[in-house]
């Protein structure tokens, strides 16, 4: 287990809109290794879709990523594959699941078709043994009466039974590497807590490596083992889970963190939320982008860009000027 | 604002070439009878479907010229030895008669129906728009041949019979635009206050409907256009003498196997007029919704 | 679900009463004199006199309608004047020719619309949608027997491949029968495939933003099977909408291409009916042509639902 499963160096990505250009996702790089999650945690449009869709070239047309970025899959690089050597890597290599359940599985096809579809394509295999393995998928994510799901179409099934059938879909073909943007956001809390714990115990039977893409920073905290925080399309600090709970360096992250509702509250404890409004991605800023919302802002973080540097140990990078103090 | 294009630059070259051949044809048939044309049915004999380009002599250009005079058959003769260009000047009447005045038809009673459905609602609606439903049940071309047949064919009732088919679409564009309108507040509130509902219909609907409706016309016209000459090559349109475009087509058709040129013209003059009505309805849509966007 | 459809029966029965109605009234209440009308300029005052007291011009018209009606459910049209003969079986032995037509035209029109409207959604704004795209709309400007005139001389005047006129009936063999149709049906496919390529383009667009598109994207399946078999169900609604009515209108629109053509089929009985004021046989094939297409137009309908499983759930959820 020398090399990581999925390397991601510099990755940058553009969008190009009528009003202008918007990087969504700036200089990102990250490792995950074998069988280890990581959590990307970040407020709405701060990059996290955009990154995953990155991640496997999913991107519409009017996005572009950019020459310098590297993606490294299992030992090779995805930069200069051919779409039909990436189709493989998609559907056999990385799956993943979408935001949306309610939107994600096609309104006119029956499940079992849409299950059974990347077994006939990628495996290869036929017909019969193919529903008969769709079955036992949709029984494994948890789906009481599969033998009946797979004749229906998804307008038929709750919204958690649809993000059931997306895993179910995702992990057809067993794939190295899931990434999960934002499963549950869609679904109600219950479901939340029965589909993520679905996930971890996927997760580890089969071995799995999995991005978990969430704006829920409690939620990343106990289910990832290393935390991303992104702020306006970069990388602002990146630890182990324990440590950065333990010990936020970057500000933002620090109002993150405060920011999770906590059960030994009293009750009607307002949530604490972040001043301001995201960074407006379309216009380039000089400085730390968090700077106009910081309340730890010096001049030099409104003039020039902090690199995402070394903690004095090195598993904890953060990107800030005025980092806040260690507690050990 | 001063840099922003003018409306010339936004409409493009090719909305204003097609508008200068509309101008081009409809001066034409205008003032055809000004041109130096021999009549539309004044038959060469010497040169019958002759090449474009033929001279001929034509011994009465002038009824009471004794004299033969030359005459240059630009786009050829037909299979009488009746001048291309002179039965295609005179043939665009036709067309843009039908094509012009059909729409109109169809603006004014349709966009009355329409809006009238669209203000008041209830019952009105119901029953203009079943009635308009089921005008558009019939097929089109068929109905238009029952009508002409029963009325028999002359260019009054090929007007009236297309311009009565046209109602039901018109009545539903107005309906809908009406319909989204008349939910403004502003419109509320002048009903509420009571103010006259006819003022509000000439003073607030009508401005507000009126573009939208003048852009399907537009599209209108080409269809007219089409049905026109369809009814003329069947046979069916205006009765023989007068040219129209259509019966010129039917007529080369007779002759394609010896001369293509008699059923070229027609066809190109034609496929060029309803391309440019085309084209300016879509350039203007395209001006129109692009306004709408930046609001 | 079944409420909704005996709605819909309901105004089918509505509109096929306006229908008949119409066509049989047109007769009896137009302005000026149909009887002379009908007779054409040159007939003689006995001719019109007869023709006044076969239609009954003195009768109730109520009384007439429905005596009318009564013997056309039963499949009695009348007499045909010229072809001495029962106007329902000229009707019944023409159909064959058009409905052959019309299978053949809608099948290549389709052959040009789907794959075009579905390379063009695929690439909007590329080189080819360009280039389809504004050929598509020039074909617009093309009437169809402006296209009908073309094909022939391309193709039978100068390339000399199919025959430009004469129908070979499917008991002279397969092979020469679809031969005889295939420039007549190309006619036809060549103008009616722009709109259908049209909707198609633009509701693929729409669609290929999907979700549920992307989810399939990344599960790595090749883009023709996404684009078939992913995007194009959940995209051609409008297309059978608009196939819908292109089908009704040929049933009796095809009677330029009959004519051009000198197919013997409804369309072209209609227009030799009308020059030989066979008023019988003119009524008949109207009403033909008209409840055809009204019909047709209900089928679309009902077909809706069998494409769109929500559609249907709105069906069976209204009934409850
Ligand atoms: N289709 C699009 N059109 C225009 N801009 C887009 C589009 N998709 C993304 N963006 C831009 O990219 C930025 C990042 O979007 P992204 O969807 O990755 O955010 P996100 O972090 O996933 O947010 P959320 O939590 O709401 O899903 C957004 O700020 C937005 O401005
Ligand atoms: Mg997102």
């Amino acid at each position: 287990m020398s090399i990581p499963l999925l390397s991601v160096k510099h990755l940058t990505t553009d969008i190009h809109l009528e009003q202008g250009k918007v990087r969504a996702v700036r200089d990102v790089s990250f490792d995950l290794w074998q069988g280890k999650t990581i959590g990307i945690v970040g407020e709405s449009g701060c990059g996290k879709s955009i990154l995953c869709k990155s991640i496997l070239k999913l991107l519409p047309a009017y996005a572009h990523i950019l020459e310098k970025s590297q993606i490294i899959f299992n030992g090779r690089s995805i930069n200069n594959l051919t779409e039909k050597e990436l189709n493989k890597i998609r559907g056999q290599g990385a799956a993943m699941i979408f935001q949306d359940p309610l939107s994600s599985l096609n309104p006119v096809m029956k499940i079992g078709h849409q299950v059974t579809e990347t077994l006939l394509y990628h495996l290869k295999m036929e017909e019969e043994p193919a529903l008969k393995k769709a079955e036992d998928l949709l029984k494994a994510v948890g789906i009481a009466n599969p033998s009946q799901r797979i004749d229906q179409y998804p307008h038929q099934l709750s919204g958690g039974l649809r993000q059931r059938v997306a895993i179910a879909i995702a992990l057809a073909c067993e794939p190295k590497l899931l990434i999960a943007d934002e499963p549950t956001t869609a679904l109600d809390v219950t479901v939340q807590a029965e589909i993520l714990d679905l996930l971890d115990h996927l997760q580890i039977q089969r071995n799995m490596a999995m991005i978990l893409v969430t704006h829920d920073f409690g939620l990343a905290a106990c289910r990832a083992d290393e935390i991303a925080v992104m702020y306006g399309g970069k990388i602002v600090e990146y630890a182990p889970a324990e440590k950065l709970l333990a010990n936020p360096r970057m500000p933002y992250t620090k109002a993150l963190i405060n920011a999770i509702p906590r059960l030994e509250d009293p009750p009607h404890t307002p949530l604490q939320f972040i001043e301001g409004q995201p960074p407006n991605m379309m216009i380039p800023y000089a400085g730390c982008c968090f700077a106009p919302r910081c309340s730890l802002a010096g001049h030099q973080c409104r003039d020039q860009e902090p690199l995402l540097i070394n903690d004095d140990t090195d598993d904890h990078s953060f990107a800030c000027w005025n980092p806040l103090g260690k507690i050990s | 604002m001063d840099n922003s294009p003018s409306i010339f630059e936004k409409l493009g070259i090719t909305f204003w070439l097609c508008l200068m051949w509309i101008v081009l044809v409809v001066l034409l048939a205008l003032f055809a009878d000004l041109l130096p044309l021999p009549g539309a049915d004044v038959m060469d004999w010497d040169h019958p479907a002759a090449p474009p380009g033929t001279v001929g002599t034509l011994q009465s250009l002038i009824a009471s010229d004794a004299n033969p005079t030359e005459i240059v058959y630009f786009f050829g003769t037909d299979t009488m030895g009746r001048d291309i260009l002179t039965r295609l000047i005179y043939g665009a009447r036709v067309s843009l008669a039908v094509g012009l005045i059909t729409p109109l038809i169809g603006l004014f009673f349709g966009g009355i129906l329409g809006m009238l459905a669209g203000f008041y609602k209830g019952r009105v609606e119901t029953i203009i728009m079943a009635v308009m439903d089921s005008i558009l049940a019939f097929p089109g071309l068929v109905l238009l041949l029952a009508i002409t047949f029963f009325l028999g064919p002359d260019l009054k009732n090929i007007i009236i019979s297309l311009g009565f088919l046209t109602i039901p679409s018109f009545a539903r564009i107005a309906r809908a635009n009406t319909l989204t309108y008349s939910q403004r507040d502003f419109i509320q509130a002048s009903r509420m206050v009571g103010q006259n509902d006819l003022s509000i219909i000439i003073h607030e609907i009508i401005p507000n409907i009126f573009t939208p409706m003048l852009i399907y016309a537009l599209l209108v016209v080409s269809y007219m256009i089409v049905a026109e000459g369809s009814l003329s090559f069947l046979g069916l349109g205006v009765p023989s003498p007068t040219p129209s475009w259509g019966g010129m087509i039917a007529e080369g058709k007779e002759v394609l196997e010896e001369t293509t040129h008699v059923s070229l013209f027609p066809a190109l003059i034609m496929f060029l007029t309803v391309l440019s009505f085309n084209l300016i309805g879509d350039s203007l849509r395209n001006l129109l919704d692009a306004r709408g966007g930046q609001l | 679900m079944i409420k909704l459809i005996a709605k819909k029966l309901l105004r089918l029965f509505f509109i096929l009463i306006a229908v008949t109605a119409i066509t049989f009234f047109m007769v009896n209440l137009l302005p000026g004199d149909a009887a002379y009308n009908i007779a054409g300029p040159d007939s003689t005052a006995e001719e019109i006199e007869n023709i006044r007291k076969d239609l009954g011009l003195n009768e109730n018209v109520v009384v007439r309608y429905l005596n009318w009606l009564f013997k056309v459910v039963k499949g009695d049209l009348g007499e045909s004047l010229l072809a001495r003969g029962l106007v329902s079986r000229a009707i019944v032995s023409r159909l064959p020719v058009t409905i052959e037509l019309l299978v053949l035209s809608v099948l290549l029109s389709l052959m040009l619309a789907i794959p075009f409207g579905v390379i063009c959604a695929y690439k909007p704004g590329s080189l080819i949608d360009k280039a389809v795209s504004s050929t598509a709309f020039g074909m617009m400007a093309v009437p169809v027997f402006v296209m009908g005139i073309a094909l022939i001389y391309i193709f039978s005047i100068h390339l000399r491949w199919l025959p430009a006129t004469g129908f070979s009936p499917i008991s002279a063999g397969i092979f020469a029968n679809i031969k005889s149709l295939l420039l007549p049906a190309f006619t036809i496919a060549m103008v009616e495939w722009v709109p259908l390529m049209r909707v198609l383009r633009s509701d693929m667009i729409t669609t290929l933003q999907e979700n549920y598109i992307l989810m399939a994207r990344s599960k790595g399946l090749p883009a023709p099977y996404i684009l078939f078999r992913h995007a194009l169900q959940p995209s051609s609604l409008t297309l059978i909408t608009i196939l819908g009515l292109q089908i009704g209108h040929l049933f009796g629109g095809s009677m330029i291409v009959e004519t051009i053509f000198a197919l013997p089929g409804i369309g072209r009985l209609l227009i030799g009916s009308i020059f030989g004021r066979d008023y019988a046989m003119v009524q008949g094939c109207i009403l033909f042509t008209t409840i055809a297409y009204v019909i047709v137009n209900f089928a679309v309908d009902m077909l809706y639902a069998f494409l769109d499983p929500r559609i249907r759930k709105q069906m069976v959820d209204g009934h409850g």
